[in-house]
């Protein structure tokens, strides 16, 4: 209790100093929650978006299928048959097919390519939740409604709802065909995968277009616990056989999660960085104090503090420092990194920029970022930054302590 | 007094050496955080911008309906009749070249029947291909297009969608600028593998592609190289090109105007600027640290000396030297640590996969492997960082030295 009283008031005596070091470690765990919070906020943001909009927890569409650019061959498909059914009556919580095929989109003078998704409207619902989901207009279901068209092709083809667009696309079988349909409505789905080439086509439509009969691009399933997709990845790809390449929601954003990874290192690296900056500034703050009451040091241990006495009192003050830091950091990172949890960061504008070029046209994630706000981890945080601070005034404290008592008082 | 200052700098940086050497690894650690970063950023940017450069030209000119509907290529948004455009900007003295293209997408089949794979075509002469894109050297099967009609080159990646190699038949289904459905048939003759983008893509020379759009004559953009090796700036360039004849109706885009680029050259000077930032806010509060105990040590010293004549700059001086030679110290230091792992990861580099490139590349020329790029002038640009950061912590107790009345500091008992 000494000890603390004593060093709170020498830290209190010299503020400018011990706030400017306790700035550093309260940069440091800032960095450090801050970080974290983001790279995770944005792995589970791509998770989520990946299953939810893209896979499901488990995906199988037909072996061979391109994964880049603007492709999806529709001569190709995949058929279920009583092995997969079975299957997925007994795993599935819900499953779903979709015929995935890149017609053109024409509109007056005006054409492009589009991602269209042929989906059933009884079921997709149940795989690819619409919560983010904003429709001008309605929702296609029968072959008489037409098609929901993303905000990005609505966009440049300067359609609106009512507008008829023509598809053009290849058959099942190879044949060209085409089709007018109305516009049922304009999507905002707040994921660049669908956003910037996307239409919805409901499944009747698709039939009449691609006549693909009962046969489809992509099969949906989620399960009761996404954990369990990679040990029943195996029973469905033995259901559906070669014709199929089944792949869970982990393999598929694997490749997102390098990147991920990466990030996170380089937040780690920085915030390692700070706290060693941090961990020098409050060794050298200590020293300074240090040098300046050589004078008290003597005088205190000429009183009798012993030396071990002589360091507690200088790691106290270096740790009261780094405890402010600490804490100041952990409140600031941890109410930064909470409110992003439940606002989100909008990423539409940066996103939108990118999406005419199609940056993003391949990647699903949700345009609003929340972040990962968990108290152990920015509790751990603020920890490692007391430790820092701690065994940084160890060094200095213990050359505190080798002042001789007589040379100390002499000092003056 | 230079001379004096160093001397004395160092007399006093060397008096206690423990504060020296506190600040100084604190500079360290900073600078070599920002060399490690620095040459990583620079190593991915600057391939990217490279290979970009390589490709696309330093600056585009095309038609400023195009610009505005790129995603859509409106082929009918072309320039009609690019050769005197073409003389026009070879005789500019900043362009070293200036070659036309057209791009377009088509419907590429290896079989009998038509079927639903795409390429971007890409139309160009044989200078573009052989002295900038490099292509023949990126081949890795066959051979590059000789002067013979009906002959193709594919991107790998496309190359195996189709299941077709050097000797197969490919029929190409594009569409002319108004509209109309138009094929040719070529033969494979190579294939050639890069970064994503470059295995994406087909290659004809640009006489077959200007009759498949039926666009004689003419190309949708002409790319610019220019003079001078750095491809960062090229603001000279543009204008030039801007101030050109006849160039009503078109737009010249410099490489960083175009999308992609305008935003990720924009996010990584933000990424750069946040973190040197942080790094100096922090390093510099504990050279301020030291320097502000310095002068509160020597007080009676520098009234001393101001009394025998040292001016009020001189004590500035003297102080803000021994700072640098902190500073200085730490900088080198740190640009020692950080070039370790700056070098590891520029011989190394890390692999991402290649599905990640296949999916970001199609817009971005990104590779595979990510390799930091360590240059001198990195290291150089750390070293000055560290001194940077010692100026900036001194500057306020260096004042404070300065404004030392003789009298009042001869008074401290010393």
């Amino acid at each position: 209790m000494f000890y603390i009283e004593l060093a709170a008031r020498n830290v209190f005596r010299r503020w400018g100093r011990n706030g400017l070091s306790m700035v550093s470690i309260v940069a440091g765990v800032f960095v450090l929650i801050l970080g974290r919070g983001f790279v995770d906020g944005m792995r589970e943001n791509i998770v989520r978006a990946q299953i939810d909009t893209a896979s499901g927890h488990i995906v199988a569409r037909p072996a061979d299928y391109p994964t880049f650019g603007l492709q999806a061959p529709v001569d190709r498909l995949l058929r279920l048959d009583d092995g997969t059914r079975r299957w997925l009556d007994q795993h599935a919580s819900a499953w779903t097919t979709r015929l995935v095929f890149v017609p053109r989109a024409i509109h007056g003078n005006e054409s492009m390519r589009v991602r269209a998704f042929g989906f059933d409207p009884a079921t997709d619902e149940s795989v690819f939740p619409r919560s983010q989901w904003e429709v001008d207009g309605s929702i296609p279901g029968g072959s008489q409604d037409g098609v929901l068209v993303s905000r990005g092709v609505a966009r440049a083809l300067q359609l609106v709802r009512g507008d008829m667009l023509i598809l053009e696309a290849r058959t099942h079988a190879g044949a060209l065909n085409a089709m007018s349909v109305p516009v049922s409505g304009i999507l905002t789905a707040r994921n660049p995968l669908i956003d910037n080439v996307g239409i919805f086509v409901p499944k009747p439509l698709v039939q009449e277009l691609v006549r693909p009969g009962d046969s489809f691009s992509h099969l949906a399933v989620k399960l009761r616990d996404r954990d369990d997709a990679p040990d029943l990845a195996s029973g469905l790809a033995q259901a559906m056989g070669p014709q199929a390449e089944i792949r869970t929601w982990i393999q598929e954003s694997a490749s997102l999660m390098g990147i991920m990874d990466i990030r996170q290192t380089a937040m780690d690296m920085l915030a390692m960085v700070l706290m060693a900056i941090a961990a020098t500034g409050i060794a050298n703050t200590v020293l300074m104090a240090a040098y300046e009451r050589v004078r008290e040091i003597g005088t205190l241990r000429a009183m009798g503090m012993t030396r071990a006495g002589v360091v507690g009192l200088f790691v106290t003050e270096g740790v009261f420092t780094g405890f402010l830091g600490a804490l100041l950091g952990g409140l600031l990172g941890g109410w930064t990194t909470w409110s992003y949890s439940r606002n989100g960061i909008d990423l539409a504008a940066l996103i939108q920029q990118a999406g005419d070029t199609g940056t993003y046209d391949s990647i699903p994630f949700s345009t609003i970022l929340y972040m990962d706000f968990r108290e152990p981890f920015i509790l751990g945080a603020m920890v490692f930054g007391l430790l820092v601070a701690v065994l940084a005034s160890i060094y200095p404290a213990v050359v505190a302590s080798r002042l001789a008592p007589a040379d100390a008082v002499r000092a003056e | 007094m230079m001379v004096l200052w160093i001397k004395l700098a160092i007399r006093n940086a060397l008096r206690n050496l423990r504060r020296t050497m506190l600040p100084a690894a604190t500079v360290m650690f900073g600078v070599a955080l920002v060399v490690v970063a620095l040459s990583w950023i620079e190593g991915i940017m600057g391939d990217m911008i490279e290979s970009n450069a390589a490709a696309s030209g330093h600056a585009r000119i095309l038609d400023t309906d195009y610009v505005a509907r790129e995603q859509l290529q409106p082929l009918e948004e072309h320039i009609a009749n690019v050769a005197p455009l073409l003389d026009r900007v070879r005789a500019l003295p900043q362009v070293l070249d200036a070659q036309p293209v057209i791009t377009t997408g088509v419907v590429i089949t290896a079989s009998d029947e038509i079927g639903d794979d795409f390429c971007v075509l890409q139309g160009g002469t044989r200078d573009w291909y052989e002295k900038h894109l490099e292509a023949p050297e990126k081949l890795v099967a066959g051979r590059w297009l000789s002067a013979e009609k009906g002959e193709v080159v594919l991107g790998r990646k496309i190359a195996s969608q189709i299941h077709a190699g050097p000797g197969d038949e490919v029929l190409l289904l594009g569409r002319t600028y108004y509209g109309s459905m138009s094929d040719t048939k070529a033969r494979i003759v190579g294939i050639v593998a890069g970064d994503a983008m470059l295995n994406l893509q087909a290659f004809l020379p640009l006489e077959e592609v200007q009759w498949i759009t039926d666009i004689p004559g003419g190309a949708i953009q002409v790319l610019v190289w220019s003079r001078g090796t750095d491809a960062r700036y090229v603001g000279p360039l543009v204008q030039a090109l801007r101030g050109l004849d006849g160039m009503d109706g078109l737009v010249v885009q410099a490489w960083y105007d175009v999308e992609p680029w305008n935003m990720v050259v924009g996010m990584i000077g933000a990424i750069k600027a946040f973190m040197q930032f942080l790094i100096v806010f922090v390093a510099a509060l504990a050279i301020f640290n030291t320097m502000t105990m310095s002068v509160l040590e020597r007080t009676a010293e520098i009234g001393v000396m101001r009394a025998m004549g040292l001016t009020r700059m001189g004590a500035l001086g003297l102080f803000l030297v021994e700072a640098i030679c902190i500073g200085l110290l730490g900088g080198v230091a740190g640009a020692a640590l950080g070039a370790l792992p700056a070098w590891y990861l520029a011989v190394h580099g890390v692999t991402l996969g290649e599905e990640l490139a296949d999916t970001v590349g199609a817009s971005l020329p990104m590779k595979a492997t990510f390799y930091a790029s360590l240059t001198p002038g990195i290291l150089l640009g750390a070293v000055v960082l560290g001194a940077a950061i010692a100026v900036l912590g001194a500057i306020l107790p260096a004042l404070r030295a300065a404004s030392i009345q003789p009298v009042v500091a001869m008074r401290v008992r010393r």
